[in-house]
């Protein structure tokens, strides 16, 4: 161990120790001790009074049939409410095709994208666009509302698109309602638009309702899309849709992920900037998080100028095209004081430029 | 109470016990500040309480309660900068030691320099140094490649290293 190494551990040791000597002197679970934090903060609200105080009436609670319920019918044992393959299935060649339609045999294999590491602070030379406002948002461990549609939950979100693309290239994200509140007009409805944004809804046997939301597809695309889908048990892990031809051996396309919109953890960094020659106002965000909060900080909004990588890192450029316009190849990430010194945006969120919204526990 | 839910809230209890000084450390390294430490620990179990039910049957639940922990503290990071570019310098006077003042300049500088390396590797830092990790464990943890956490924690030692011994020179 070096020098280095050897110091650094011992920093990390005082920290543990102090934190050791806090946590005894805590009092936990209302049995006496110094710092009984419900007490001195109501704000924490805080374990002591959940786990000691409360105790029994609170887990009564939660101890209900109706959490129990959801909590093993809707929610996976996995520590996040996903699913994805091995790399080895990722990297598979995919067969000859075969035939197309529903009668595709049926595979719920699911491809999630490389992790994804983080530009904090995305920032443009000055001499390319000349920095006004940030932005920062982010959802911890919480639920995700697409599109303005729908308050249900827990439902599952799906994404199907090109794996090599991400969000980048054409995708579309598959929701399946099961409240009669969250469901519109009743048969099979498919449209995509001049922009290139696409919107699906079909009713299905049991009752619940399937809805796709898509970029760059045509309309046959999307309705292959959508023959592709069908559906899992109401009572699946991740109650959405097996997808037809998972790895992508007729379309191209595959189920790259799949979670319940519940427990999700996502962050947005944005800055806005000028370019004087155009006099054109961008916006340049980087995304980071669980895919779905990803992709719908790609889809949930109006079309993008650009969206790309950096490393792994997914940039999205809002603005009008033009030449003088920044690109994602002008990207990169601000040290904390040339971002400190920018002033944070207090305008309202606009329409159309929302990033997904969440609600609290 | 029913004896399935005294044995879960039992279970929790346990839980807590065991996770609570990890998680506290973690916010203790990277905010420097025993109150803000504490609130990130307190939210952390308040939420797995929350989610018990689920967390309970994880392989791994500490996994859990870390990420969300890591999360809670580059929020309040953040939280911290926001104040600054209004003018406040509320936090000024939160920077610094820890408890007595064992700590060394060099523990404040190495902690400091931790708190500014981007996200990702601080959290692989932290993890590694503090909560005593093993690279698999941390891949586990941050949900990344296991390649990629010693990638992280090889650049960021290095950036450590660097600043620290600049620092001394």
């Amino acid at each position: 161990m070096n020098d280095f190494d050897a110091r650094a551990r011992a920093a990390a040791d005082r920290v543990r120790r102090r934190a050791a000597e806090i946590a005894v002197d805590v009092d936990l679970f209302g049995a006496g001790g110094h710092r009984n934090i419900a007490g001195r903060r109501a704000l924490a609200v805080c374990v002591v009074a959940l786990v000691g105080v409360v105790g029994v009436g609170t887990w009564a609670v939660l101890d209900n049939d109706a959490t129990r319920q959801l909590a093993t019918d809707r929610t996976t044992v996995s520590e996040r409410t996903d699913t994805e393959v091995p790399s080895s299935a990722i990297d598979a060649e995919p067969g000859p095709p075969t035939s197309t339609g529903a009668s595709a045999p049926v595979t719920s294999t699911v491809v999630t994208p490389t992790p994804i590491p983080f530009i904090e602070r995305p920032m443009v030379d000055a001499s390319v666009c000349a920095a006004t406002s940030t932005r920062q948002f982010g959802i911890e461990d919480d639920t995700l509302y697409l599109f303005a549609i729908s308050r249900e939950a827990p439902i599952p979100i799906q994404i199907i698109g090109d794996r090599s693309g991400g969000p980048a290239a054409p995708f579309a994200l598959v929701e399946r309602f099961f409240d009669p509140s969250s469901m519109r007009q009743a048969g099979v409805t498919a449209q995509v638009f001049a922009n290139g944004n696409g919107e699906a809804r079909w009713d299905l046997a049991d009752g619940s309702q399937g809805y796709a939301r898509s970029r760059g597809f045509d309309q046959a695309t999307l309705e292959a899309i959508v023959q592709r889908l069908s559906p899992r048990a109401a009572d699946a892990a991740i109650p959405g849709f097996d997808f037809a031809d998972g790895l992508g051996a007729t379309t191209g396309l595959m189920l790259l992920h799949e979670r319940l919109n519940t427990h999700v953890t996502g962050h947005l960094s944005a800055m806005e900037c000028h370019v004087p020659q155009s006099d054109g106002v961008y916006r340049i965000s980087s995304l980071r998080g669980d895919p779905v909060f990803v992709y719908a900080g790609v889809i949930d909004r109006p079309v993008p100028l650009e969206v790309g990588f950096i490393d792994d890192t997914v940039i999205v450029i809002d603005g009008t095209a033009d030449p003088a316009a920044p690109t994602v190849a002008d990207v990169f990430d601000a040290d904390v004081g040339s971002w400190d010194d920018i002033p944070v945006s207090t305008s309202p969120v606009e329409p159309g430029d929302t990033p997904p919204t969440a609600t609290g526990d | 109470m029913p004896d399935e839910a005294r044995a879960d809230k039992h279970a929790f209890d346990a839980f807590v016990a065991r996770e609570f000084a990890h998680v506290l450390a973690l916010g203790l390294a990277l905010l420097r500040d025993e109150d803000d430490a504490l609130d990130v620990a307190q939210e952390t179990m308040l939420r797995a309480f929350r989610h018990w039910p689920e967390i309970a049957t994880l392989d791994r639940p500490g996994a859990w309660t870390r990420r969300v922990a890591l999360n809670l503290v580059t929020d309040r990071m953040r939280a911290r900068t926001r104040v600054r570019r209004l003018g406040k310098r509320l936090m000024a006077r939160r920077q610094g030691t820890i408890g007595d003042t064992s700590e060394s300049m060099w523990d404040q500088t190495f902690w400091a320099e931790v708190a500014a390396l981007p996200i990702r590797r601080r959290n692989a830092t932290v993890l590694f140094y503090v909560v005593d990790l093993s690279i698999a464990e941390i891949a586990d943890t941050l949900q990344v490649a296991e390649g990629t956490v010693k990638s992280d924690l090889s650049r960021a030692r290095e950036h450590l290293r660097r600043r620290l011994a600049a620092g001394e020179s």
